[in-house]
């Protein structure tokens, strides 16, 4: 300081009665009041008013103190007020500190002697920090405005349809080769019993011809970095061997000499090993099962090379790595059900015609294995289904909730049935009945009416189910046992497999349940625990299509709104810097950081923060056994003046 | 003919070793013969503390001292050799650090002595003899030096112009260090003279350790055939390379031993400290009961953190008394 004594000034605050009343402020004045670097002690009612920040502005402007010490309140309340107040008196924003004797001193303690001694602590420890504090200039950046969307089923492609209709680009990340998700499997949506593929397809055409839009299919996502306004993601794309040129002709179909499950069918009825994921699909193009196809187990097939019309077979694929900047990114990746094989009194894997309700779902679908026809595996429509409830639900082997979704979905099945055969009997044993809302309730008063035996049982854990001859009864020790040929078990509804995962990726916290956990469960639901990462459709909770729905386009608006082009978002400026000189590229600040804001660098052999990605938090600095990493802001000297304040004030 | 540097050499709680480093500059001792005189050398030739005290003060251009001081006598040399020197070098860790023999700290005197003279299984002493300062042989008062309750680090006792790093430091930067002092061409004063950065700089293994180090078990290197090429933290095995000074040539890993620390810290850094850090934050655990688990694979932390350099710690020692 060219041998200039330096002067620090001390604002205390009152806060109102808050620290005035616990707190010996007079104590403290005359505690500071004579300290050799202490230029002055000020005390204001009330600091953070506009007449205490003005006070405290013409009291800095006159005296000129190299820096400024708010015993005040905790600094996530107010510490950019002060630091506001502080830089338009001309002071670089980062030599003001803050002690809180409010939450640490007057609040936790109705001694006022302990809490006067603890807040002249605090205060010292901050005196004797702020001395070493550099000044700091605030970084700014553009936000990114576009969006990517991880999940392209009905939540994903609606968020991308709103955000892309916005002029925002979009990029949707789809695990499956096409778009579509779960809802493309359902035939029809109940209650209302609206046709689900007639709902979708034009929302894929919308998505197929916007111009916004990127769709990339037969990916995952690998990595994402960086924070709101400024995401970095790495999406892993497989190699389908076919190019993008093709528009599922399906000529090829026929000259495939291999017949593989069909998985998009949940194994039921076949496919070839060139297909496309459902006709009218989006994309389009098809995709080869390469451990089934000739071409690769023995070279000796190259059928749909020789008739593809648009030369798009490609056995020569190998995926790509693909990284996708974007502003906010949009977790769509739906929810799956529990197995039924993990309930083996259901008879599921077993007993012949007992089948999930997602297979169900196929059966009756008329883009499913069998057109449509409700068939059991001998070929004869069945004269008898039942339903069970919640298999895997609410019990400690399965789900410990209510889906909340599946009684609806479970007495669909009486409305299918009897479309193709009124004479069916349908019976749905349950325990309790969850419906939603008039809609719901008169669905289920209409399946009463039309002939769906509803079968109350308070011991659905004790049913069973086995084969009798040609029928197949359900037993239990609360009702008659009910003989049918066909079961369809009704199951609860999961996190979607890989979601542990993503969410480590995105830092994002899950419930107990191992969903996306809300960012507040009423004010934000869509927002996850990480700004900027946001929740459509069911990955947050299991819900029906319609809330899904209204998620993902809430969610997208909000990403929107926020990411206003031409918007400047903060950076961090407390971030992390490795010194090169002493780095020694043990790479062990790579492994510790939270964000992944550290690459190697090759050449150099050094660590390397990207300032853009850091938040400072420190822990690489505190990790880096070479001392080569240093936190702006905290550095040990730093820290350690501190710690040294506090146990000698 | 222009006189030639004065040099010494001394050793104070050390095991030799330091010496044994002189002694491996092969034929080049030869060419430190030539170059400097050398005044003082008790572990190899005969000299006698008069002939150092009859010396004018700064005399010697440089003294070489390796070894820690337990003992009132070493002090005595030590600051001797300070007055009569225009350089002093603590060489090697005992001297710059504290050493093996800092380990020490981590017991009091009594119960050092306690042990070594009473307790110890090997030891038959029914008389309960321990030693003394002073006591009487046959009619003849005899003394012994202080034994001190702390084991020090030379700079602890007096001013240090420049220290060499290693147990012991190796012939090429001693060469390095005679060299400099001949040549007149010393860096900074109070420089570890050896690399800033840490050993994973110059280590073969560190192309092999990945981006993301997890470690679920500590293995020690007895318990495992370490693999001779990949890194040893990848192994699961503490190296305390990260946090160790770079210089040596990685002699150990080269052995496909762990390095244990030798060099020291880098600069400004608490090496156990740093080493305890980074590891905690690689250990792999769900629950608070992993990092128990974990952490139950290394026995001593002290002295496999600490092993070179526990005068010179954060973690002090157990007692320490005034000089």
């Amino acid at each position: 300081m060219n041998g200039k004594k330096t002067k620090i000034a001390l604002f205390l605050c009152k806060c109102g009665a808050n620290i005035a009343d616990f707190i010996d402020l007079k104590e403290i004045e005359s505690r500071f009041s004579g300290n050799d670097t202490t230029s002055f002690v000020e005390t204001q009612d009330l600091l953070c008013s506009p007449a205490g920040k003005k006070n405290m502005l013409e009291t800095i402007e006159k005296n000129k103190p190299d820096f400024v010490v708010v015993a005040a309140c905790s600094p996530q309340m107010h510490e950019k007020t002060f630091q506001e107040v502080v830089a338009d008196a001309g002071i670089n924003m980062a030599r003001m500190q803050m002690a809180n004797i409010r939450e640490q001193s007057a609040w936790v303690t109705t001694d006022k002697k302990k809490a006067t001694l603890k807040a002249i602590a605090l205060i010292n420890a901050a005196m004797e920090r702020s001395v070493l504090h550099d000044d700091l200039q605030p970084k700014t950046m553009e936000c990114l405005t576009d969006l990517i969307i991880i999940g392209g089923g009905m939540a994903g492609i609606e968020a991308a349809l709103l955000a892309a209709n916005a002029g925002r680009k979009v990029t949707i990340v789809e695990k499956e080769i096409s778009l579509g998700g779960s809802v493309i499997k359902i035939e029809e949506v109940a209650p209302n019993m609206e046709c689900a593929p007639c709902l979708l397809s034009p929302r894929l055409a919308a998505v197929r011809d916007n111009k916004n839009i990127r769709v990339i299919s037969n990916a995952s996502v690998t990595d994402v970095l960086g924070f709101f306004g400024n995401f970095k993601v790495k999406i892993k794309r497989m190699a389908r061997y076919v190019k993008e040129s093709c528009i599922g002709c399906e000529a090829c179909f026929e000259v495939c000499p291999v017949t593989v499950d069909n998985d998009f069918n949940l194994g039921l009825g076949t496919k070839k090993a060139i297909s496309t994921l459902f006709a009218g699909s989006v994309p389009a193009a098809a995709a080869i099962d390469k451990t089934n196809c000739l071409h690769f187990t023995d070279g000796s097939c190259n059928a749909c090379a020789a008739v593809c019309p648009f030369q798009s077979i490609d056995f020569e694929d190998t995926g790509e790595d693909i990284e996708v900047s974007a502003g906010a990114v949009i977790v769509a990746t739906g929810c799956t059900t529990v197995n039924p094989s993990t309930v083996p009194e259901t008879g599921y894997g077993k007993i012949e015609n007992v089948y999930s309700m997602p297979e169900f779902e196929r059966i009756a679908s008329s883009n499913g294995p069998y057109g449509g026809e409700i068939r059991l595996k001998n070929g004869e429509p069945p004269r008898s289904v039942a339903v069970i409830h919640c298999v895997g639900s609410l019990s400690d082997g399965g789900v410990p909730y209510c889906s909340g979704i599946c009684c609806m979905t479970a007495i669909k099945t009486g409305e299918l049935l009897r479309k193709k055969n009124p004479d069916v009997e349908v019976y749905s044993i349950h325990d309790r009945l969850v419906f939603n809302g008039p809609e719901q309730q008169a669905f289920f008063e209409k399946q009463k009416e039309e002939g769906t035996h509803f079968v109350k049982t308070e011991r659905l854990r004790d049913l069973r189910v086995v084969q009798n001859g040609t029928t197949i009864e359900i037993s239990g020790p609360d009702f008659q046992p009910i003989a049918v040929d066909m079961v369809v078990l009704s199951t609860g509804l999961t996190p979607q497999k890989g979601t542990l995962a993503l969410a480590r990726m995105l830092n994002a916290d899950l419930t107990d349940a191992g969903f996306f956990k809300a960012d507040h469960p009423i004010l934000r639901a869509i927002g996850s625990s990480i700004d900027g990462v946001y929740t459509a459709g069911c990955c947050a909770s299991p819900c029906d299509v319609t809330t899904a729905i209204t998620r993902a386009q809430a969610a997208a608006g909000d990403a929107i709104s926020k990411l206003v082009p031409g918007r400047k978002i903060a950076l961090e400026v407390m971030t992390t810097i490795i010194d090169e000189i002493k780095c020694a590229g043990c790479k062990l600040c790579i492994a510790v950081c939270p964000y992944k804001a550290i690459d190697f660098d090759g050449q150099k052999k050094v660590c390397v923060v990207n300032e853009a990605i850091c938040r400072g938090c420190g822990t690489c600095a505190a990790t880096c056994p070479g001392g080569a990493a240093r936190a702006i802001h905290f550095s040990d000297q730093q820290i350690m003046a501190e710690i040294g304040g506090l146990l000698h004030g | 003919m222009a006189q030639k540097p004065k040099v010494a050499f001394y050793w104070c709680a050390s095991c030799g070793g330091c010496e044994e480093t002189v002694i491996d500059l092969d034929e080049k001792v030869l060419d430190v013969v030539a170059a400097v005189d050398i005044v003082f050398w008790p572990c190899a030739m005969d000299f006698k503390y008069s002939d150092i005290e009859t010396m004018a003060d700064g005399s010697i251009a440089v003294s070489f001292i390796n070894g820690a001081i337990r003992t009132s006598e070493q002090e005595h040399v030590a600051r001797l050799l300070r007055n009569k020197s225009a350089l002093v070098v603590a060489f090697g860790d005992c001297a710059w650090m504290g050493g093996i023999p800092a380990l020490a700290n981590l017991k009091s005197k009594k119960g050092i002595f306690n042990r070594s003279y009473l307790e110890s299984p090997t030891i038959v002493n029914p008389e309960k003899i321990v030693p003394l300062e002073k006591s009487v042989y046959k009619g003849t008062e005899v003394t012994l030096p202080k034994f001190y309750d702390t084991v020090y680090k030379l700079d602890d006792i007096m001013e240090v112009d420049y220290y060499l790093p290693g147990c012991p430091p190796t012939a090429k930067i001693v060469a390095n260090a005679l060299a400099a002092v001949v040549a007149g061409q010393l860096p900074e004063r109070k420089s570890v003279l050896a690399s800033d950065k840490s050993l994973c700089s110059s280590c073969s293994r560190n192309e092999t350790k990945p981006d993301s180090v997890i470690i679920k078990e500590f293995k020690r290197i007895h318990q495992v055939i370490a693999d001779p090429e990949t890194c040893f933290l990848a192994q699961g095995i503490v190296c305390m390379g990260p946090s160790t000074r770079d210089g040596c040539d990685y002699p150990c890993i080269k052995g496909n031993m762990p390095c244990t620390g030798c060099f020291g810290p880098v600069a400004g850094a608490d090496q156990g400290a740093r080493m305890t850090a980074a590891l905690g934050g690689v250990i792999e655990s769900e629950e608070e009961a992993d990092i128990e688990r974990v952490v139950s694979g290394i026995p001593d932390p002290a002295g496999t953190f600490y092993r070179y350099g526990l005068s010179a710690s954060l973690l002090g020692s157990k007692r320490k008394d005034k000089i």
